[in-house]
């Protein structure tokens, strides 16, 4: 059996653990045609991958990772006909040890192990971007707003201030470098909470050219490193409730827990990994088709 | 009747107390008035004391992000693309908002044919920006001044369109002062490998200070005096490009005195021009606006123009092969039979 793996990566709450949770419901539900099908589940760590399943089918935040600890999600798979098996590996790691990447620039031996996979998932939460934001637009923004100008006192800088975009090229720098350096990769930007910015009417290609041009950029002008594709994904379907605030229960949520399957079918989009020079689909439902960047 | 020690009392919850040995509380207290004497440690302290004793994870360093100090830079160079750019200038000339408007450019999308393929020092460029950002809270973009010391570099890979193989930029930062030194006391002046080595050289002309008379006429007179030091010092063996920027156009464009501007600069410059041209490859003039108060002038003004001047090569005279000398050793200043003159084969 090929026992590909594959790196998730993301800064928090950028969607990692919610896809892994629509993901293992997908495979164990088995009511929607998917070209990869679970194999058998022998693999391990279930528990947690069905404990991650029963909150997002509850529609209720996930715990953060970092609570629960990074995990090594391992999950064998098997084609439509059932002849080619693979095992793949998927690390949950939490997105604390992405930004201890970039503000601290530590990392602990066990997770450059993890990090150290043919193909990167990277997640970026496409409703929570940091933009560069510069003091003369602002300025000009409030004079022309005729608003006054906040008296406040001046910041230092810190590491977390730095936009989404540097901060996410960084990482992906970082994993190009020893002591996690493996030679070309195949990289899948999947940007999550697309439903929430899928108004805008831009295809996830063009999202990631404006939204995030540091990017878009650094990928376009490194594709002997990076073999890449970029998607827009839906793996929560809308905002969820938070279970240490039952009082801010939302009718969203509520909405969710009746028809999850149906709203997470309907919004979910484009693919989410290629490895062995399969390219994989999971799921490759009723799904846009794959779309990736003009090169 | 017999009185045993009573030694199963002899017990403290802290476990750096050694009060069964010794008999004396940890904290210099009575022991009846010690709370931890005479009992275990609860679940809780014990968990700490666990937590406590477990050893450290042993982490792994990652490259720091910061600036490259002059080894690091060095390797770089290495690099047959690379090109090291020494920007000069006064202190407040604008040399840091220069650094920082280069990369939050790119922080925007492509700059004319160039695109951003990395950087080293992502978050030297980051904390350059800072205060220029609205996350520092000011309500006026400034940037912070480059402290003294040696001189340490700003690392970006470029792409551009036209070209298939991409360059490095190395931009070295060093204060102001330093370089006026050299402009004062050549014989004090530093080493200043950066200029030595530089591949363009970018001298900064404060638009700002120009416009005001109380400081016109000391800009136009330090200008040429490191000139005359870069000329006369040996600064400019690599015979690099030199490229004279003003700066602080935003400033100067609205300014009734903008021409007297313009025209002390090119005075600069075309003095210049005869000091210089025996020693560099080529001399330009840019204008630019790194990062305007207001929001009339476009950030970056000019700084496109400026990076296609940093992305020029030197052109290099063909290589002369040199004689190797004699060897100082008997031994190696042997001849074969075939090379001493009127051998019989």
């Amino acid at each position: 059996m090929s026992r590909p793996s594959v790196s998730i990566v993301g800064l928090p709450s950028s969607g990692k653990t919610t896809f892994l949770a629509a993901l293992w419901h997908l495979l164990t539900e088995n009511d929607i045609d998917t070209q990869l099908r679970l194999k058998d589940i022998q693999a391990g760590n279930n528990a947690y991958l069905t404990g991650i399943a029963n909150r997002w089918r509850q529609a209720l935040i996930q715990e953060r990772t970092q609570q629960t600890g990074n995990q090594n999600v391992q999950i064998n798979l098997t084609n439509r006909e059932g002849d080619q098996d693979l095992q793949v590996n998927f690390p949950d790691v939490a997105g604390e040890t992405y930004r201890d990447m970039w503000e601290n620039r530590t990392c602990s031996p066990d997770i450059v192990e993890m990090l150290c996979s043919e193909s990167v998932l990277l997640f970026v939460n496409a409703d929570t971007i940091k933009q560069p934001k510069w003091v003369v637009d602002e300025v000009a923004q409030m004079q022309q707003m005729g608003l006054p100008l906040a008296e406040g006192e001046d910041i230092d800088w810190a590491p977390h201030m730095s936009p989404t975009q540097v901060q996410v090229v960084e990482l992906l720098q970082l994993l190009t470098e020893t002591p996690f350096d493996i030679g070309p990769r195949q990289l899948t930007i999947l940007l999550s909470a697309w439903d929430r910015v899928a108004a805008e009417g831009l295809s996830p290609s063009e999202y990631l050219e404006q939204r995030l041009p540091l990017l878009h950029q650094y990928i376009l002008s490194n594709q002997q490193t990076w073999t890449f594709s970029v998607s827009g994904l839906s793996a929560q379907g809308g905002v969820y409730d938070d279970p240490e605030r039952p009082d801010q229960a939302t009718d969203e949520a509520e909405r969710l827990r009746e028809s999850y399957c149906r709203v997470w079918c309907l919004r979910l989009v484009g693919h989410a990994a290629i490895w062995l020079g399969l390219v994989v689909s999971i799921p490759s439902l009723n799904v846009t088709p794959v779309m990736t960047l003009a090169r | 009747m017999s009185s045993e020690p009573q030694t199963e009392t002899q017990t403290c919850a802290n476990p750096e107390c050694k009060v069964s040995e010794s008999g004396r509380c940890l904290e210099g207290l009575s022991l009846d008035k010690c709370p931890t004497f005479g009992r275990k440690p609860t679940a809780a302290e014990q968990t700490v004391i666990e937590a406590e004793d477990q050893p450290a994870e042993r982490l792994v360093n990652l490259r720091s992000g910061t600036q490259l100090q002059i080894g690091d830079a060095s390797d770089l160079l290495g690099h047959y693309h690379a090109r090291l750019v020494a920007i000069l200038g006064p202190r407040d000339a604008g040399k840091t908002s220069l650094i920082a408007s280069v990369f939050d450019l790119f922080q925007e999308g492509s700059v004319e044919e160039f695109s951003f393929a990395g950087s080293k020092t992502l978050h030297a460029f980051e904390l350059a920006c800072h205060d220029s950002r609205t996350a520092s809270r000011r309500t006026v973009p400034v940037q912070h001044r480059t402290g003294h010391g040696d001189v340490k570099f700003y690392h970006l890979d470029i792409a551009t369109k036209s070209e298939p193989e991409r360059f490095t930029l190395l931009l070295a930062d060093r204060a102001g002062e330093d370089y006026r030194t050299a402009a004062d006391d050549l014989s004090q002046a530093g080493p200043f490998p950066e200029v030595v080595r530089a591949d363009t050289v970018t001298i900064l002309i404060d638009g700002g200070r120009l416009l005001d008379n109380t400081t016109r006429h000391n800009t136009r007179n330090e200008t040429k005096l490191m000139i005359r030091a870069l000329a006369e010092g040996s600064f400019l063996q690599r015979t690099p490009h030199v490229i004279f920027a003003l700066t602080k156009l935003d400033l100067v464009q609205t300014s009734d005195l903008k021409d007297r501007v313009f025209a002390d600069f090119d005075k600069v410059v075309e003095g210049a021009r005869p000091i210089l041209t025996p020693h560099v490859e080529s001399i330009d003039a840019i204008h630019i606006a790194a990062a305007p108060s207001n929001a009339d002038t476009a950030r970056g003004t000019g700084v496109a123009a400026l990076i296609k001047s940093w992305s020029c090569s030197i052109a290099r005279p063909t290589l002369v092969e040199t004689p190797l000398k004699p060897s100082r050793r008997a031994i190696l200043g042997l001849q074969m039979p075939s090379q001493v003159a009127g051998a019989v084969s």
